[in-house]
């Protein structure tokens, strides 16, 4: 009986939502977004399981001086200084220190971790292109037409921007659609199997 | 201490009585161990203390013979005194039954004896161990002896003598000294002489070394457990350097007389005909190419070059399609513009999404900024404050929904509009007169899409786009262009906008050049180059793949 | 089209349950070889050799949204790192985009046993992620890099910042913008639907080979149908 509770309202729950999808009645709308509620709740309160795992992983670093505890330090102050600061503020999380700490904290760090992306995929370009396979010879081929392509807005090469399109729209268009089949039937294996009761991620 | 002779209680020194039974401990006439010197009474033949034997050891001149087993003598009934008459065969019977096997030598001379002595001599078989080999004529044979009591012997063995065996051996006989036994006569072995050593040979002989000086004496300890004990271990100290080994030994000269060894020892290595360079140090690649393209694009940055041509480019379809639709808006229309990009891709979308807030502005819309993303309310406020849109007039902030599908699914389906608070200061959106008329999707006149990720930009189409017919059109990172323009082609999007390019072709269509058209031609130069280094790269030898 | 939506739903579950029942009959079918997953086995002996840690990220997706089916394929295979860790005494340290991804990384621990590896949430923005996994990367220096799921641009700071620290990876993610950094960067790598066949391969469970003998079929129908249609669209009768 233990076991199979769990199996059973997870099957009854997907099974609500979807034939609220394709099914529209008045209370199985109302069954189904109240179960999608339920869903984002229970998300949020996650975010509370998140916040005591950062505090306590990085003040056992800090306890035992692992390596790295000075940046785990910063962290946990981080932390505590948004949390107190969102409680005590009136707007709360939309307050000015908040709003100060994201606009000229996190919103320049992030957009600067995200800008060193260009050199990694340069750096990993040209580490994978200096291998001697087909594949690497024939994406290194495509590469350079499509970044020819690019190059061509400040010439007047404007074929190369015309075959870039193609490129763009056709032959990696068909190698994408046949990823995106191939993904989409693995997703719905997936989700079908937790539908039937077949596989549960969760313990028991 | 005294042991008492009767019960072998052990008594003090000068007791006369046995404490444990009272016997006299002193008899008076008794036997004196020689051992431990108890009494014992007379009739004991061991001594009750020790165990040992109270009768006198025999002085060794006294010792008899080693007493021999006593020969099987034939019982009375059947011996046969030589008195009576006996047929001739059993008394030779008895004689030979009787007779020892003696070696050859001593059978000759006893049978030399017995011819002599008128008497029988009877002579005990010896009797030889197993083991034992017969012994040769030099050992020592042991004395016979028979002993028998007078009552058992017969008459005529009662004569008999003892018989003493030679226990020197019998000089050889005369006849023998004359054969000569080869293998006993030394052998002269003549010695050759000592070749003459060769010089060379000579030289290289070991240098005799001096004796070894003997190992000092050690000294015993003094003190502590191991005192007086020598040969022991010094205790080793943990933290004393070991000695210090020298690298290299003086090589003596050798005293050699001939040339030629002197000339291979003296011999150097010849010298090279080329030097060898040393390996050039190992290049750190990456960082080198990093800095060229850090280069590529702080140059280009700061010189202003290169800036879009200056005749009418081409625009993309997309492009002119989103920049026909906002331009169809009539005044005072109600835009829904989603960001659902995260800060890292701010770089990229702000300068996409910036020339459309300002076109929207231009046209005088009323714009609603919502997010699918936590973050996106607040690069929202952020970007419609920087166009210059009045809050509250121009745009609200409707703030973040959750869920993404989920959300998406309850904003399409249901009939009336669910976001009713605006995300800064939490008041109800009929509190803002010019979003008063807001009652749910359908009033919606243009919704845009500022997305960095595919799950959202699907999400809004899929979710929203297949159950109302409000028009959506979409600004993406060049990287999502290719998944969003099949729904261009089919109509469900009515623009599209692929990163900093497109929007550089919207600024130049709407005539306010702005970030996206300083930094797409620097985006173009800097990728050329990343082409001719990636093409470098290939060029070059490279692994092959696992 | 709704209502071919649900036909096709039926029709796979049920040959999804068919394809369940035959495995369990017959035994496991003959897969194709994956050297990815070779690699990871191979991995996963010199963890237990060397006593280096594994680190495993399930992705940067949630449980409950859109890519739920792909962080189960991430989280299938940190099942399996901490069934092995558990088993052989290797720690496995896991970082984790979302904390509903998380409660599972704590489900296995609590299933499989503590293996001495650390569970860390990061943040659920993915650029902060890649950066805080780098860092993890960096602290804990594990023996193999283990990435499959539903990722973004940032896996590629990721992987490079794991290459820079000269570890080994095995990755797998199912964006196609993403599919070619990932190839790129790691010399074993999934792709696409390969991220759902590893939790088959690994543990051979016979419903997760069920699902990719049920793929595999409804691919085959599914190219039939569309080559049919493009033709009978070419030719005019559709």
């Amino acid at each position: 009986m233990r076991k199979v509770i769990p199996i059973l309202v997870a099957v009854l729950s997907g099974l609500t939502v979807l034939a609220d999808f394709f099914i529209t009645h008045p209370i199985l709308d109302l069954v189904g977004r109240t179960l999608l509620q339920w869903a984002m709740i229970v998300a949020a309160f996650a975010f509370v399981a998140g916040l005591l795992n950062i505090f306590f992983t990085h003040t056992s670093r800090v306890f035992h001086r692992e390596k790295g505890w000075g940046y785990s330090i910063v962290v946990i102050l981080a932390m505590w200084a948004v949390l107190v600061f969102g409680f005590l503020e009136p707007e709360g999380p939309h307050g000015y220190v908040v709003s100060w700490i994201f606009r000229y904290v996190q919103y320049p760090l992030q957009a600067t971790v995200m800008a060193l992306l260009a050199f990694f995929a340069l750096s990993a370009g040209y580490r994978a292109f200096r291998r001697r396979t087909l594949e690497s010879t024939i994406m290194l081929l495509t590469t350079s037409l499509v970044l020819l392509g690019y190059a061509a807005i400040m010439t007047d090469l404007w074929p190369m921007s015309a075959l870039k399109e193609w490129i763009l729209s056709v032959p990696a268009m068909a190698g994408v659609r046949g990823i995106l089949l191939g993904v989409a039937l693995g997703i719905t294996a997936t989700g079908l199997r937790i539908l039937i009761g077949m596989d549960k991620p969760y313990s028991d | 201490m005294i042991y008492c002779p009767n019960c072998g209680t052990a008594n003090r020194e000068g007791s006369r009585y046995c404490n444990q039974c009272g016997a006299p401990l002193t008899p008076e006439e008794g036997i004196k161990c020689q051992i431990c010197g108890a009494i014992n009474s007379p009739e004991n033949e061991k001594c009750t203390n020790c165990g040992a034997s109270l009768k006198p050891a025999p002085s060794p001149e006294e010792k008899p013979a080693e007493e021999l087993p006593k020969v099987p003598v034939f019982p009375e009934e059947i011996i046969l005194t030589l008195e009576e008459e006996a047929p001739d065969f059993l008394a030779d019977l008895r004689a030979k039954a009787q007779e020892v096997v003696l070696p050859e030598e001593e059978r000759v001379e006893e049978e030399a004896e017995e011819e002599k002595e008128e008497e029988p001599i009877i002579i005990l078989e010896e009797r030889y161990e197993e083991e034992e080999l017969p012994p040769t004529p030099a050992e020592e044979k042991p004395t016979v002896t028979v002993e028998y009591r007078e009552e058992e012997l017969p008459d005529w063995l009662k004569e008999a003598k003892e018989i003493v065996l030679p226990l020197e051996p019998s000089p050889p006989a005369d006849w023998l000294k004359e054969v000569e036994i080869p293998w006993l006569e030394e052998e002269i072995v003549e010695v050759p002489a000592l070749a003459e050593i060769p010089p060379w040979l000579e030289a290289l002989r070991p240098i005799e070394e001096a004796p070894a000086a003997p190992p000092p004496e050690e000294e015993a300890e003094e003190k502590g457990v191991l005192q007086g004990l020598k040969g022991l271990l010094k205790p080793a100290t943990i933290f004393e350097p070991p000695e210090k080994i020298p690298l290299r030994r003086e090589v003596a000269e050798l005293s050699l007389g001939s040339e030629e060894i002197q000339k291979l020892v003296k011999l150097k290595p010849a010298a090279p005909a080329v030097k060898i360079k040393a390996p050039p140090k190992e290049i750190r690649t990456h960082r080198l190419i990093h800095f060229i393209l850090f280069l590529a694009v702080l140059i280009p940055m700061l010189i202003g070059w290169p800036s879009m041509p200056s005749g009418s480019p081409p625009t993309p379809l997309g492009v002119e399609k989103f920049f026909q639709t906002v331009e169809a808006l009539p005044p005072g229309s109600f835009v829904l513009v989603a960001f659902d990009y995260e800060p890292y891709m701010a770089g990229e979308m702000e300068a996409v999404a910036y020339p459309v807030l300002a076109h929207l502005k231009g046209k005088g819309c009323h714009v609603a900024l919502i997010s699918l993303n936590p973050m996106g309310p607040a690069l929202a406020q952020a970007l419609g404050e920087r166009v210059g849109l009045r809050y509250g007039e121009e745009f609200i902030n409707l703030g973040y929904i959750p869920g993404v599908e989920a959300g998406l699914r309850a904003l399409g389906t249901s009939e009336d509009w669910l976001v009713r608070y605006d995300y800064l200061q939490g008041k109800p959106l009929d509190s803002f007169p010019a979003f008063q008329s807001i009652k749910g999707l359908k009033d919606w006149n243009l919704i845009v899409l500022f997305s960095g990720q595919s799950s959202t930009l699907l999400g809004w189409i899929e979710q929203v786009g297949s159950v109302i017919e409000v028009p959506m059109v979409a600004g993406v990172i060049s990287g999502l262009k290719p998944y969003a323009e099949p729904y261009l082609n089919s109509g469900q999007l009515k623009g599209l906008l692929g990163g900093m390019t497109d929007a550089a072709f919207y600024e130049a269509v709407l005539g306010k050049p702005s970030e996206a058209t300083r930094a797409a031609p620097v985006q173009a130069f800097a990728l050329l180059i990343a082409l001719l280094v990636i093409l470098a790269g290939s060029l070059t030898r490279g692994g092959s793949h696992a | 089209m709704n209502e071919l939506s649900v036909a096709f739903l039926l029709f796979f579950a049920l040959f999804l349950y068919i394809a369940f029942i035959e495995v369990r009959i017959r035994g496991k079918p003959n897969l194709r070889p994956m050297p990815a997953l070779d690699f990871l086995k191979e991995g996963l002996q010199r963890a237990i050799e060397s006593g280096r840690p594994l680190h495993v990220s399930p992705g940067t997706g949630t449980v409950g949204e859109k890519d739920t089916a792909e962080t189960l394929a991430g989280l299938g295979l940190l099942e399996y790192a901490h069934r092995q860790g558990g088993l052989y005494g290797i720690p496995v340290t896991s970082t984790f985009f979302h904390p509903t991804a998380m409660l599972s990384g704590y489900d296995f621990k609590r299933r499989f046993g503590p293996t001495g590896g650390r569970i860390y949430f990061i943040a659920p923005e993915r650029g902060i992620y890649a950066a805080g996994a780098a860092e993890v990367l960096k602290n804990e220096r594990p023996i193999l890099n283990l990435a499959l799921g539903p990722f973004g641009y940032e896996f590629l700071l990721l992987s490079e910042a794991a290459e820079s620290y000269g570890l080994d990876q095995v990755a797998g993610a199912t964006d196609p913008a993403v599919l070619p950094f990932v190839y790129s960067s790691t010399e074993h790598s999934l792709i696409g639907e390969e991220v759902f066949a590893a939790k088959a391969y690994l543990s051979k469970e016979p419903k997760a080979l069920a699902g990719v003998i049920a793929q595999d079929v409804m691919r085959f129908i599914l190219i039939i149908g569309i080559t049919v249609g493009v033709i009978l669209k070419t030719l005019g009768v559709i």
